[in-house]
């Protein structure tokens, strides 16, 4: 097995940070996820969507890592929606009960509209 | 010279959940890793007359709240160990146990020459059954969830429900007696009751919808602040514990327990890969989901998540 790669890209639409994600997010990347969302955090910005349409597979840890951001952004006044999740990591997503905790949409432009709005 | 090894919490807490896997694994691993190398270091003691095990133990226990017999602890576990030798292989487990839990209570314990002797000799040799244990699992893990009948793993993702008043109120009646129960704990100085407590309820509410994660993480500082390690201890206490649920569970294929520790682990843990067992844990719920896919059972999951 190669090395774990998990490509994360960001950028700013509408006031609200983008993060696209593409590879599997497991035990291996999700630190490396956790940083790129603690980073965004720390700088202030409470208002994320994440495009999951690269994202192949997520685990319980990248699960965990959401689960924690969500209740900082909360906190903070904040927001957070995933966009385009594939049907593996959609019914992952469910079964972990993250979908009752945040909106998961198939299109970027809603997430962003929902996340901006909120 | 003053002795400055001790065994620490975590490591007498993983040695406590080794025991209790050796003890799924049978008799004869039973013997192979904890009897014969406690016979071996010469640990095994004939019974004297009067010398009866449960009653050394009841004693033990009572002047175990009298600091002036705190250092006798140590000494009297370890005999405690080689007369139970003599009896049985369950109760040299329960002895064993005993001991290690007496090291978690007290330092003056840990701190011991026998405590020091006996962690080091477990260690030692249960570092292969760890390995060969840790191999195997994976193995017998897609074993058992191929084996499953398809409503056990339903039934292991269905979550607390909080719709329900009642239920509410249940879960708000329990965090308050849980504050109680810590606040009599801490008054005693009592941090392994406080470390067990939390850690119970942590496992048992941190997936539910209406989790007082908030009042949780208040605890933990205002004990943290009292006792330096408290955190980390407590991380290590509730890892030890769901990795022993999942690895007891992938032993007696009890596909419920297994799948439920994992979730409960990945919502606790939240991504720290510094936390015990991350890795192993992770490996375990690839095969799962990979299965699940295979047997295109997500569907199901989520009906019966939803109340279908």
């Amino acid at each position: 097995m190669g090395d774990p790669v998990l490509k994360i890209t960001e950028k700013n639409q509408n006031g609200v940070c983008v993060i696209t994600l593409s590879g599997d997010i497991d035990a291996y990347t999700a630190p490396s996820f956790k940083d790129a969302i603690d980073k965004k955090i720390s700088a202030g910005t409470f208002r994320i969507v994440f495009d999951f349409s690269g994202v192949n597979y997520i685990s319980s840890a990248a699960i965990g890592v959401l689960n924690a951001a969500l209740h900082t952004l909360k906190a903070n006044g904040g927001a957070m929606s995933i966009a385009c999740v594939n049907k593996t990591v959609r019914d992952t997503l469910d079964v972990m009960y993250f979908t009752r905790k945040v909106t998961v949409t198939n299109s970027l432009d809603t997430s962003i509209n929902e996340v901006s709005a909120s | 010279m003053p002795n400055t090894l001790k065994v620490t919490v975590t490591s007498a807490q993983e040695l406590i959940k080794d025991i209790r896997l050796l003890a799924t694994c049978g008799r004869s691993s039973f013997r192979k890793y904890l009897y014969e190398p406690l016979f071996e270091s010469g640990w095994q003691v004939e019974q004297s007359s009067g010398q009866n095990r449960r009653k050394l133990i009841e004693r033990l226990k009572k002047d175990s709240a009298d600091p002036a017999f705190l250092q006798t602890i140590a000494p009297r576990c370890k005999k405690i160990i080689g007369i139970s030798m003599k009896e049985s292989l369950a109760s040299l487990g329960e002895s064993s146990i005993f001991f290690l839990e007496r090291m978690q209570m007290h330092i003056v314990v840990a701190s011991s020459i026998e405590a020091v002797e006996f962690a080091d000799l477990l260690n030692r040799h249960f570092a292969e059954f760890r390995k060969d244990n840790s191999e195997r699992s994976e193995e017998l893990f897609i074993e058992a969830v191929l084996e499953a009948d398809p409503d056990d793993i339903k039934s292991a993702y269905a979550p607390v429900k909080l719709g329900d008043l009642n239920e509410k109120i249940k879960l708000d009646n329990e965090i308050q007696r849980l504050y109680e129960n810590i606040r009599i704990a801490s008054q005693y100085y009592n941090i392994p009751k406080c470390r067990k407590l939390l850690s119970s309820y942590i496992i048992r509410y941190s997936d539910s919808e209406d989790y007082a994660r908030d009042d949780v993480e208040k605890l933990i500082k205002a004990l943290n602040s009292r006792e330096h390690g408290f955190e980390d201890d407590l991380k290590n206490t509730i890892a030890i514990d769901l990795y022993y649920r999942i690895t007891h569970g992938v032993l007696k294929g009890d596909i419920y327990s297994t799948i439920t520790s994992i979730r409960k682990y990945g919502y606790i843990f939240e991504g720290d890969s510094s936390a015990k067992y991350f890795y192993d844990i992770d490996r375990l719920e690839r095969a799962f989901y990979k299965i699940i896919s295979d047997k295109d059972l997500w569907d199901d999951l989520k009906h019966k998540r939803n109340g279908g």
